[in-house]
């Protein structure tokens, strides 16, 4: 029940009916210790030339092996992308980054207790036809309820590439969009929408765009290594003190990451001011629909907003 | 599979299976057991070792990418000689129980040579390490002396500095940087068996027939035993084992346990203690009230039952002049002139000890003699307790715990891994480990009550307390004797109408922990006088001084009035903006636990002085208390001294609980070197024939010359002394009276104290609140160790704020279990989370009370803390904090 996969075609063709990758481990030890894990293990951490970051033209790729403190530690990504960097540092724990892969950090499972406890159901575990978080206890569950599944994606790295419209590069798909990677949220059994024998190996960001201002907040109760209760990307390229362009995506707060776009639309254009940034913010959740136990997660998500549009034009 | 790799510099050719973890095959196939296996999350890093000179977290590993790595594990450090992390841990005491010392020290090696190669010699600050230290949980709370130890490594301080030159307060700290200290965990024998426990999904279900034949039928499986002990067959928490299965491996174990057949009759459960107040809630013990555990550490007293609900005998001793009280009260609700009500209710959660040393037994009985390794607090009694609970001679049964990684109160007597473990090593007369998975440690391992306190305090306008109402609910959940409302009586005089419930849930049952109920206690009652001094417009001190005019806090007060962050505080309410500073006090107190059954062994042989002794070491210290107290009385070498304790065969030494540890060893250890003594210059004379021998600077002099120990081993070996008991402290001492005479308490409450002062900053945007630096004074008698002393009042301290900030359980309503059964979801602080701390030591007014004169420091250390917090964010922000913890969920919106 075991597959050491050399090659990228292999390891797809292992996939091709059930079993699960397996690159740096980091969620799958875990789940393993649980009893939560679909064999065949399919071991992909050996294919040759998938954890390469190459520089070009039209942007950057980023292989899917490529470790998270490779990433969050390379001088020319965090000058380039640093709403991206500065999340793969923040994430986890730095034993963690150090073995985690950009693929599995996108495509690591919830982190819900009902998925993650052996004895309770999920329709993420196959057990149960329903959400069973909904009628119990999802106090850390969404306050943005997009479909059946009540708990946060738990992606940082995906919530970071939104804002980039990075692409990634799948298998048997070619090129699709992040937003294309997590869909609607409306799958209750998967946080994604790859099929069996899709695998991703690339990600693609954009030309780098010069002196964009980036932050990252992620609210945990402690200082580090815990999964956030809200976490937001803010990007903002300003022209002078106007707006010219802005990016914000949200994690943590629905079950998948997403962009504000309505937000966006407000800042940009306007000054980079405080006015601007309570507006945003209080926008930010327009689009909320808590459940009776997340309601607090709306000022949350207002603070963090408008704690992020400050800190990003208070860079340099 | 096979899976080839070098571990510490040596080819390793490991077969495993593909789902094994790093961390499995380097503890089990290359016995490398330095490397610990905690959370199973990669969350608290004890398990770290560098994979190709990265740390990584080896429980999250898969053991098949060792492959043509090289691995470093703790035990490739210091074979020749301490590398310098090492020895500054050692100096700057960056451990107490050592469990998570070997991951600390694997990243920490790590992080000191990247500092080094980049930064030379500069100290890195605390931000700097908390950040590279991040991957780290440490439930004693040594993280201040982490800090210290690695910017004083990274400083060179411990650069070329032999070993013989180190000075260090941990005895056995060199076998705990290393990797070297066995811990229970740590122990195998050939052919040993692994037990699991099969636990109930259902949070209140009657046990209807279990069918084990298909389990019994298993290759490898040696034995089944029944573990449930309640006579109605009923199980009342999710989580709750029933049954226990040996097997000659984990995998068979579990596989052994998904064949067993268990019918239950589901029965209606609560979750809530809120609810399980109300008269139609389910009961958790319908059938009889008499099968409640305990969780405490004294007797249950008699009580009467309302449902859930729980009223102790005890209510009746607790108020002094009740009825002053009620009026006082009764007159201010209805608004009476001059009078001023603080009325609140205070409460907090549970708290999990969360010791990173599951609950572990190790049992192995060869048909005539019974050896136990234990991680217990009480290694000496437990030696009796397994002799009459299994009917074995006393002397026939043996149990170690040699090092216990943490126990805070949740690991004392004959519990359940014990009692399994031992059942099942004598029916199948093979050695069986039986350890708590991490989520068994949550359900099972204990948690400190939880509480709610409706507390009001009338003051009158000339700032005298005219009463003090307390009804406080605790819940222990299965169990009973949460015990609130004693606490309150530690400090102020005046009237008391106070009362304590149990209020039962579905829940594990509570245990012992470090003050219980003494934080939340002081939660309530130093947050409502901090409101009378508000209200008083009165200096919060000057309050505290009127109403406690005891002359050791008295040296408490005066010490915190000379700090110049107390001195200089801004006015209560005065700041706006996004940030503010907070800045608050509160003070505690506790009665001080002995064990009087107490002796210390010492033996003059000819490797030199060993002291032994049936104590413990859960991370305060005990080697160090015993072989300092002897080597200040020889006026010897402390590290010259062998000291073995963590065997029930030594002579008897105290439990470790109610803070009775040190309190208990020391005076005895003086006695024994005291003897010793006499014993080595009679022996000199009667046996040497020297003349007008005598002890002086740790060496014999007499007439002619001097001879130091060493050669009096060789001349006088062996010699023999024992302490005699410790005995009780004198009069008050109730307890120490009684026919067993062992346990001996003071509840003469005039000689400690505890003061905590912090400064935090509370974001008012985000919520979040960031103590920046706490003082804490404590009256604890004689120190006899400041650098132990220390670290324990920081873990007290770092403990409390876990609770205060981030520790919260969380349950499911609809199906009864826990939610927060693992590492990550149970919040316990990180290095991140710990500000500066300083500690001052008031040492007065002990002698002439106690013998040795030294107390307990655990609960002082701990349970004021919470409540200075409040205090602060009051002063910060003018919103008094009632709903523990503070986490930006509760704080948001709030300030």
């Amino acid at each position: 029940m075991h597959i050491q996969a050399k090659s990228i075609e292999e390891a797809v063709r292992a996939h091709s009916t059930e079993g699960e990758f397996r690159a740096g481990g980091t969620d799958v030890q875990e789940r393993i210790r649980a009893g939560n894990l679909s064999l065949p293990i399919i071991d992909i951490q050996s294919i040759a030339v998938l954890d390469e970051i190459e520089f070009h033209e039209s942007g950057t790729t980023i292989g899917a092996l490529t470790t998270l403190e490779s990433i969050g530690n390379h001088d020319q990504l965090q000058r380039d992308y640093p709403a991206f960097t500065l999340p793969t540092r923040t994430l986890a724990t730095p034993q963690i980054r150090n073995f985690a892969t950009l693929g599995g950090s996108l495509c690591q499972r919830t982190r819900c207790w009902y998925y993650r406890h052996p004895e309770l159901g999920c329709p993420k575990k196959g057990n149960s036809d329903t959400c069973l978080a909904r009628d119990g206890n999802h106090q850390r569950g969404v306050c943005f309820d997009f479909g059946p599944c009540v708990a946060p994606h738990p992606s940082s790295v995906g919530c970071a590439l939104l804002t980039y419209d990075a692409q990634v590069e799948v298998t048997g798909r070619g090129k699709i969009s992040i937003g294309d990677l997590y869909g609607d949220g409306s799958d209750p059994t998967r946080e994604h929408t790859l099929e069996k024998g899709q695998m991703i190996t690339h990600v693609h960001l954009p030309k780098a765009i010069e002196n964009e201002k980036a932050a990252y907040y992620r609210m945990m109760s402690r200082k580090w290594a815990e999964w956030p209760a809200v976490e937001v990307v803010t990007r903002l390229m300003l022209d002078g003190n106007v707006i010219s362009d802005a990016k914000l995506s949200l994690g943590a707060v629905a079950n998948i990451p997403f962009r504000l776009t309505e937000v966006e639309e407000l800042l940009i254009g306007n000054p980079a001011n405080d006015d601007t940034f309570q507006s945003a913010a209080q926008l930010s959740v327009a689009r909320a629909n808590p459940l009776p136990q997340t309601g607090h997660k709306l000022k949350m998500v207002v603070a963090c907003v408008l704690h992020t549009l400050q800190q990003a034009v208070a860079t340099t | 599979m096979t899976t080839h790799t070098h571990i510490n510099g040596s080819p390793v050719t490991l077969d495993h299976d593909p789902t094994d973890a790093a961390v499995e095959v380097i503890r089990d196939n290359a016995g490398l057991t330095g490397t610990k296996l905690v959370c199973g999350a990669g969350v608290c890093g004890a398990c770290t070792v560098l994979v190709d000179g990265k740390p990584a977290a080896s429980c999250c590993m898969p053991a098949c990418s060792l492959e043509g790595k090289q691995v470093q594990t703790i035990e490739q450090f210091g074979r020749s000689n301490l590398h310098p992390v090492q020895k500054a841990f050692l100096v700057h005491d960056g451990l107490q129980c050592g469990f998570c010392t070997p991951g600390f020290i694997v990243e920490a090696i790590y992080f000191y040579d990247q500092w080094r190669e980049q930064n030379g010699t500069a100290a890195p600050s605390r931000e700097t390490i908390a950040s590279a230290m991040a991957g780290h949980l440490c439930r004693c709370g040594a993280y201040e002396g982490i800090y210290s130890a690695i910017q004083a490594a990274c400083s060179g301080d411990f650069d070329g500095v032999a070993i013989d030159d180190l000075e260090f307060a941990r005895h056995e700290g060199i076998a705990k940087v290393t990797g070297e200290a066995k811990y229970t965990f740590d122990v195998t024998y050939d052919g040993m068996l692994v037990a699991k426990f099969l636990s109930s999904p259902h949070a209140h279900a009657k046990v209807i027939s279990i069918d084990t034949s298909a389990a019994e039928k298993f290759h490898g499986v040696e034995a089944v035993v029944d573990v449930l002990e309640d006579p109605h067959r009923v199980v009342r928490y999710a989580g709750q084992p029933i049954l226990a299965v040996a097997a000659i491996d984990e995998a068979t174990a579990s596989q052994a346990l998904a064949a067993i057949e268990v019918e239950y009759k589901v029965l209606p459960f609560v979750i809530d203690p809120v609810t399980a107040h109300q008269s139609d809630a389910p009961v958790v013990y319908p059938e009889s009230k008499k099968l409640t555990p305990n969780a405490s550490e004294g007797p249950i007293p008699p009580g009467f039952w309302k449902g859930n609900i729980r009223t102790p005998l005890t209510n009746k001793f607790l108020s002094s002049k009740k009825g002053k009280a009620r009026k006082a009260l009764a007159a201010a609700r209805s608004g009476e002139d001059g009078l001023h009500l603080i009325e609140h209710t205070f409460s907090t959660p549970a708290q999990t000890h969360t010791s990173l040393e599951p609950h572990v037994c190790v049992a192995n009985w060869d048909g005539r003699k019974l050896t136990v390794h234990s991680s217990t607090q009480s290694v000496h009694l437990l030696g009796k307790e397994i002799a009459k609970h299994f009917k074995i001679p006393r002397r026939d049964v043996t149990v170690h715990a040699e090092f216990i990684g943490g126990a805070f109160g949740s690991k004392q007597g004959l519990i359940l891994e014990i009692k399994t473990a031992v059942a099942l090593a004598l029916k199948t007369e093979r050695p069986v480990k039986l350890a708590f998975t991490r989520d068994e440690e949550m359900v099972l391992g204990g948690f400190r009550p939880t509480s709610e306190i409706e507390m009001a305090l009338v003051v009158d306008d000339d700032a005298n307390q005219r009463g003090i109402t307390a009804t406080a609910w605790g819940c222990c959940g299965t169990a009973v004797q949460s015990q609130n409302a004693p606490w309150i009586r530690l400090l102020y005089n005046g009237p008391k109408d106070l009362k304590d419930f149990d209020v039962l849930a579905n829940w594990g049952t509570a245990r012992p922990f470090r003050g219980p109920c003494g934080p939340s206690a002081f939660w309530a009652l130093e947050q409502s006088v901090d409101q009378a001094a508000v209200e008083l417009k009165m200096d919060p001190i000057t309050l505290r001084r009127k109403w406690d005019p005891n002359s050791v806090r008295g040296n408490l007060y005066d010490w915190v009035e000379s700090i110049d962050t107390w001195k200089q505080r801004p006015e209560t309410g005065s700041q706006s903006g996004r940030f503010r500073t907070g800045v608050g006090v509160a003070i505690g107190n506790w009665f001080n636990a002995f064990w009087n059954g107490a002796q210390v062994k010492l033996d003059l042989t000819t490797d030199g002085l060993v002291a032994s002794c049936g104590v413990q070491d859960m991370g305060q210290g005990s080697r160090s208390v015993i072989g300092k107290a002897i080597a200040d009385e020889l006026g010897i070498s402390f590290h010259s001294i062998d000291v073995q304790i963590g065997n029930s065969d030594f002579v008897p030494g105290p439990i470790s609980s109610g803070s009775r540890t040190t309190a208990s060893i020391y005076p005895t250890s003086i006695e024994a070197a005291s003897m010793m003594r006499e014993k080595i210059v009679s022996a000199a004379k009667a046996k040497l024939g020297l003349r007008n021998p005598q002890w002086t600077e740790g060496k014999l002099s007499y007439n002619g010359g001097t001879m130091d120990l060493a050669e009096l081993a060789t001349k006088l070996s062996p010699l023999s002394v024992t302490s005699k008991k410790r005995g009780s402290n004198g009069l008050w001492d109730v307890m120490g009276k009684l026919p067993s005479g062992d346990l001996g308490m003071n509840f003469t409450l005039s000689t400690t104290g505890s003061i905590c002062l912090i400064k935090l900053s509370v974001d008012t945007l985000l919520g979040k609140i960031h103590p920046e630096k706490v003082w804490m004074g404590m009256a604890v008698g004689k120190i006899t160790n400041p650098i132990l002393a220390r670290s324990q009042t920081y873990g007290g301290i770092i403990q409390s704020l876990g609770i205060t900030l981030s520790e919260e359980r969380k349950w499911c309503p609809t199906t009864g279990t826990l939610l927060s059964f693992g590492m990550e979801d149970y919040r316990i602080p990180g290095i991140g989370d710990v500000p500066e701390m300083e500690v001052h030591f008031d040492e007065s007014g002990f002698e002439k009370t106690m013998k040795g004169g030294a107390c307990g420091m655990a609960e002082l250390s701990n349970v004021p803390v919470s409540a200075a917090v409040g205090n602060a964010v009051y002063h910060a922000t003018g919103w008094r904090p009632k709903v523990l913890p503070l986490t930006p969920e509760r704080v948001i919106g709030n300030v």
